[in-house]
């Protein structure tokens, strides 16, 4: 990607004379924090030269630096350097802005902004923005990947914020389909109680689940579902302990979306307190019931202690409730 | 069913003679073919375009298969503990189908996705005469149902009429149909011994109708089937996947009932059992393809085999309750699970599960050499 016209000579631009509000080109949204960028420029200014584009109301717009900009701002700079840029067209100046970018670091909701403007924007077919943008991007020329990044770049700010900060992608897509009362309920379970990856995908799956089958029946969706799962009133539990609510809020759902799964676990928690095994003994029954196989384990210090052991578990073969523990299997 | 049309046929040069090649070109004169030297180019470019299902089907690949065709089934890689096997065999002459059915598993498991028809047959048909050969006294059956629907390319390819004449020449071997078509016509009139059992994957018609798209009706299904049995064939029956809905119990005996009300106790060779399963890739497929299918949604859980599949206690009371149905209609037609493990097997035949290869022959040795007629 070589400049289109002769580079243009560095300039000393006044900030007042740059309309930043233009976004035309740019590739980085403007929420997205300037880490380290500040500081820098706070403690030894501005070292790269913005480009920039006359714009049609005789300000300047911004074709490459829109972070170096609002870095520049936030750090009190008056002015900065740059390259005015008169005879590149707009898809010039941003094939230039991409390359400029590749050279570091991409978060996927760059590369996603930079596709989503190539194909609606500039109108580049699916082909090149596979064959050639992809690889341009860092990232893998495939159908595929094009598909989750233009998704990715078309949702709106709020998923895209919550994608930054905690949210997995493919949850953000789905969640795209909830209304916005119902996205912010869960938004907001996720900053109450920072689960990881994989509680927050369990968490949405019960609620996504319970909706549909609500929303099926005729009914509000959500609403009804966190209020009648009992989850609603977990949540408003403030005395108990954040992990334990959660917990909580979790087996609420969890009892709504498998009632007889749950009915069986109710089950065998009641026998195995009722056949009173010692600690040293586990009891482990095959997940989700399904197997053929109940697993006892136990562990002693001694002889002695194995003998009782051995007692106790010879006591427990002749109970009722181990049979009954056997037929949940 | 709605008919296959492809928009391309792509045809590898080295099956430009096969017998079902020319049945494909001579049924699809008006639609245009592209000559490969080698399907595998198609597949290394689909796989960086990764069209979507619906538009890879619209292309149709006749090719050579150049591996081996006859395998185990797939349900024997998890025999033992997790499922068990009741020694079964497939040979994969097509892979993937163009009807839709929300549930396939087929959307997530081949990493092709044109419907693909392998023209080499006499290749197929050398390769189970070896094994069949070598192996005089195992009794095999034998399906083609795993990958592709049995009969659903039929009407273009011809495939069937070879198969069953190449399986009447066996006492050892049976041939078993798989399909939700009723593309028979080609099967009407051959000389098939006996040796052929036309089969149908069924669910009470709510269910064909939600979720298996592009299908023959249950209404169509049942007649092909009479015409099959009329033409000497005995049918099986694959109530496979099972539903868990409000009002599965009045649906599924109803369709028992009325399998034995239209087809005569010794014209059914056969009647599998399966819920539905799903892996949790294929359920967020389903999610975003088929959003308005209520199968997801079930109370399923993750079993051993790597699946969800309905928590045991539900499928149990599902098959228990079907085998009764049947048993009260017809108590000698033999009921098999397909792809369960062996506890549920005890819970629901109240015994411990048949050895495969029992199970294997007690399914092949129902079929006698020469059928009823």
């Amino acid at each position: 990607m070589s400049f289109p016209e002769p580079p243009p000579a560095l300039e000393n631009v006044d900030l007042a004379r740059i309309d930043g509000s233009d976004e035309t080109l740019a590739i980085t949204p403007a929420w997205f924090p300037l880490g380290r960028l500040a500081a820098s420029i706070r403690s030894v200014g501005v070292v790269t030269p913005l480009h920039l584009q006359p714009a049609p109301g005789g300000d300047l717009r911004i074709a490459m630096g829109f972070s170096r900009y609002r870095a520049a701002r936030a750090s009190g700079v008056r002015a900065v350097p740059a390259l005015v840029r008169t005879r590149a067209s707009d898809r010039k100046l941003f094939d230039c802005a991409l390359a400029e970018k590749a050279a570091g670091p991409l978060h996927d909701l760059e590369r996603a902004r930079a596709l989503v403007k190539l194909r609606e924007q500039f109108g580049v077919e699916e082909e090149s923005l596979i064959d050639r943008y992809l690889p341009l991007l860092n990232a893998p020329p495939s159908r595929y990947r094009l598909r989750f990044l233009l998704r990715l770049g078309r949702l709106d700010e709020v998923l895209q914020r919550a994608v930054h900060r905690v949210l997995d992608p493919e949850t953000a897509f789905r969640l795209a389909a909830w209304t916005v009362a119902e996205r912010e309920l869960f938004l907001g379970l996720l900053t109450r109680y920072e689960p990881g990856r994989n509680r927050q995908r369990e968490l949405f799956d019960l609620l996504d689940d319970l909706r549909s089958a609500e929303r099926r029946r005729g009914s509000a969706g959500l609403d009804r579902v966190w209020k009648s799962s009992g989850a609603g009133e977990a949540d408003e539990d403030a005395g108990t302990v954040r992990p334990l609510r959660f917990r909580r809020i979790l087996d609420c759902l969890h009892r709504l979306r498998r009632p007889h799964l749950s009915r069986h676990q109710d089950r065998y928690r009641r026998l195995k307190g009722d056949l009173k095994i010692p600690p040293q003994i586990r009891l482990q029954v095959p997940p989700y019931f399904e197997g053929d196989q109940l697993s006892f384990s136990f562990s002693c210090r001694n002889q002695a202690e194995f003998r009782h052991l051995v007692g106790r578990l010879e006591e427990m073969g002749n109970r009722r409730e181990l049979g009954r523990i056997f037929e949940l299997l | 069913m709605v008919s296959y049309r492809p928009d391309k046929i792509y045809v590898e040069r080295c099956v430009a003679d096969s017998w079902v090649t020319r049945n494909v070109l001579r049924r699809l004169a008006d639609t245009p073919v592209e000559w490969l030297d080698d399907s595998r180019a198609l597949l290394s470019e689909s796989r960086r375009l990764s069209p979507s299902l619906a538009a890879a089907k619209r292309s149709l690949v006749l090719a050579r298969h150049k591996g081996r065709f006859f395998k185990d089934c797939p349900a024997s890689r998890s025999r033992g503990e997790r499922n068990v096997c009741c020694n079964y065999f497939v040979v994969n002459y097509a892979s993937n189908c163009h009807m839709e059915c929300s549930y396939c598993y087929l959307q997530t498991h081949l990493n092709f996705p044109h419907l693909v028809v392998y023209a080499n047959y006499r290749d197929l048909l050398q390769e189970l005469e070896t094994r069949f050969r070598s192996h005089p006294k195992t009794p095999f059956r034998v399906g083609t149902g795993e990958l592709a629907d049995s009969l659903a390319l039929d009407p273009l390819t011809r495939y069937s009429v070879p198969l069953v004449e190449f399986f009447s020449r066996f006492d050892n071997a049976i041939l078993e149909f798989k399909t939700k078509s009723d593309c028979v016509d080609n099967l009407m009139g051959l000389e098939h011994g006996g040796r052929t059992v036309v089969s149908w994957s069924i669910n009470p018609r709510p269910v064909q109708e939600r979720e298996e798209h592009r299908t023959a009706s249950i209404d169509r299904r049942l007649r092909a089937a009479e015409r099959c049995v009329a033409g000497g064939y005995r049918v099986g029956f694959h109530l496979d996947p099972m539903i868990h809905y409000p009002g599965w119990e009045r649906d599924y005996e109803d369709l028992v009932d009325e399998i034995f009300r239209r087809f005569p106790p010794r014209s059914v060779a056969w009647i599998s059992l399966g819920s539905l399963r799903l892996s949790a890739e294929l359920k967020a497929f389903m999610r975003s393809r088929f959003p308005r299918s209520a199968l997801p949604l079930g109370e399923l859980v993750p079993v051993p085999d790597g699946k969800l599949r309905y928590f045991w206690p539900i499928r149990v009371q599902m098959y228990r309750s079907t085998v009764e149905w049947v048993r009260d209609r017809s108590p000698r037609t033999p009921v098999y699970l397909c792809m369960e493990r062996p506890g549920v097997w005890s819970k629901v035949f109240a015994q411990a599960p048949p050895d495969e290869k029992r199970l294997g022959r007690r399914l092949a040795g129902n079929l006698p050499v020469t059928a009823a007629r």
